[in-house]
């Protein structure tokens, strides 16, 4: 046999054998993969969505009792207006009044 | 011995000389006076108006008062930025006889005391009208007013702590919004 003869032998397509893919397919499975390592987030989840919802909570909390602090100092001061501006307005009356006996 | 006793005196004068300076503010004359023997006429009266603006309440209302907003209210805010509070007391009664100048008295009796001055009293004839108005003033400056009005069928006392312009006070009469609170037998 000369080489050329020799060499399209060798290099002659075969079929595989029978089963020979299901045994690679098992092969490639039983295989340890490589540990890949979780991401911050994955491993940090659950914790920081429930971080993050305590920081919401106690946001839309303070907000609310700020708004309610705020409307209570306005209330008491339109209050205190008011009795001031009452105070005063009898005060006046009562100087005019001696004012106006005065001149009678 | 001798040494002793000096410094036993020095020791005594510094004491004495403490005590006083700590009891000077509280012995210095105060215009707030004391008006709770009026309050009994409440019983007998139509109508009360009591209102009590003290100091911490006069710096709630300035801090309040926006000179900005209004001139009324840069107004009020400039009157009051000195004073201590503003104390009325008012009674209006259905029919006269209603109470008696007994009840004025104790109020009367502390404006007759030493640091009040007596600027105004006018008792019209024929009828049981009686004003008068008393200022307490400290260095020409005016530490508070006093004004009792007293009518057949209405008691008012006025009185107002610290200093104050009495005819920016005047003047303020039907302002702010405020209808003039027109009561009977007024001379207007």
């Amino acid at each position: 046999m000369n080489l050329d003869q020799e060499l399209a032998n060798a290099l002659k397509r075969k079929q595989p054998p029978p089963g020979m893919v299901d045994r690679v397919m098992a092969t490639i499975d039983s295989r340890e993969r490589p540990a890949v390592a979780p991401s911050f987030w994955h491993a940090h989840g659950a914790g920081l969505r429930l971080a993050a919802g305590l920081v919401v909570i106690v946001a839309i909390g303070f907000g609310v009792v700020r708004q309610r602090e705020a409307l209570r100092e306005r209330q008491e001061g339109e209050f205190a207006t008011r009795k001031l501006m009452t105070a005063l307005q009898i005060a006046s009356e009562a100087l005019n009044d001696a004012k106006r006996m005065v001149e009678q | 011995m001798v040494f002793g006793g000096d410094m036993r005196r020095g020791q005594i004068a510094s004491a004495l000389l403490i005590v006083f300076a700590t009891a000077a503010p509280a012995l210095a004359q105060t215009a707030l006076l004391k008006l709770d023997n009026l309050d009994k006429l409440g019983a007998s009266a139509k109508q009360v108006i009591e209102v009590t603006v003290d100091e911490q309440l006069l710096q709630l209302a300035s801090k309040f008062l926006s000179s900005a907003r209004s001139a009324d209210e840069r107004e009020i805010k400039e009157l009051v930025k000195d004073l201590k509070g503003v104390y009325v007391k008012r009674f209006e009664f259905e029919t006269e006889g209603q109470y008696s100048s007994a009840d004025v008295e104790p109020v009367l009796k502390q404006l007759r005391g030493s640091g009040w001055t007596r600027i105004v009293g006018v008792t019209a004839k024929g009828q049981y009208q009686n004003i008068e108005v008393f200022v307490m003033t400290e260095a020409s400056l005016i530490k508070g007013i006093a004004v009792v009005v007293a009518q057949p069928r209405e008691l008012t006392v006025v009185n107002v702590v610290g200093p104050i312009d009495v005819d920016r006070l005047s003047r303020l009469e039907g302002q702010f919004g405020i209808p003039s609170l027109e009561l009977g037998n007024k001379p207007r």
